[in-house]
């Protein structure tokens, strides 16, 4: 049962190398350089390549399905703030702030580093 | 902040044309790969022996297959490219965007072996910043043997030369 203000466990995260950027642009499809090639992230103003958006998310979504039935998770979403840096361990954490029978919500994955 | 689209556009113009705005590009049927999967699931620190990685582990809890993790169709859909090719077209350098935002809604479970179909379109573009940073969302809708699955949302960034 979950309840206004109840924390669900932070799940462990990271770190991110350059070797699992590599392999998650394949795994995930998104292949934008930019989080591969240090050539492209530099030529676009950042001091080296950084995590996939879909990284720090998909770290969240390992913080639901680890106390939700992972089949029963029928939606979540997320605004990307931060860049998360290579080496970086980001903390998934989430606590509810609104609950009822249908929805749940709340939760941050944060920059390290 | 970071120049990540070098445009020449002059004050006041927008980089993406608003005539984007509607469009709407159908993917070819992808299969939902048990390796891909599993790798996806294994560099996110799923555990080992979970539903999303060990099909033994997803069989016994009633599953066909590996449980498709629920951030996995963003990635896929953007490499499937129908929607991404429309916007190279109005002038926007993929290289130099960043995901501003991300939604998903699921339907039904989707397990690895399915075969599934993106239809994709832009349902809006805007600016913020007094333009310096312009918005484009596109919105998905997925589908197995034709019916609905998940729905996806979402936002990329796209920020202007001499940005401050």
């Amino acid at each position: 049962m979950i309840e206004v203000g109840t924390e669900l466990p932070a799940v462990e995260t990271g770190p991110v190398t350059r070797a699992m950027l590599a392999l998650f642009a394949g795994a995930s499809g998104d292949h934008n350089p930019v989080h591969i090639d240090t050539d492209v992230a530099r030529a676009a103003g950042f001091d080296d390549v950084f995590a996939h958006g879909m990284v720090a998310m998909g770290y969240l979504g390992r913080v639901l399905v680890a106390w939700f039935p992972p089949e029963r998770v029928r939606s979540l979403g997320g605004r990307f703030r931060r860049i998360t840096p290579v080496h970086a361990r980001p903390p998934a954490t989430a606590a509810s702030r609104r609950s009822s029978r249908s929805t749940a919500s709340g939760g941050r994955a944060s920059r390290c580093g | 902040m970071i120049t990540l689209y070098r445009s020449a556009a002059r004050e006041g113009d927008h980089v993406i044309d608003r005539s984007v705005i509607g469009r709407e590009a159908v993917s070819e049927a992808v299969t939902l790969e048990r390796s891909r999967l599993r790798l996806f699931a294994r560099l996110l620190g799923y555990p080992p022996d979970g539903v999303h990685r060990d099909l033994a582990a997803a069989r016994a809890a009633g599953h066909p297959d590996l449980l498709v993790p629920p951030t996995y169709l963003a990635g896929l859909e953007t490499e499937t490219g129908a929607i991404y090719r429309t916007l190279e077209d109005v002038g926007v350098d993929l290289a130099a965007v960043l995901n501003g935002e991300q939604h998903f809604t699921h339907h039904r479970p989707l397990h690895a072996g399915d075969e599934i179909v993106f239809t994709t379109r832009v349902t809006d573009v805007y600016a913020r910043g007094g333009g310096r940073l312009e918005f484009l969302v596109r919105e998905s809708a997925v589908t197995r043997a034709g019916e609905l699955v998940a729905e996806l949302r979402n936002t990329i960034v796209v920020v202007r030369e001499g940005a401050a």
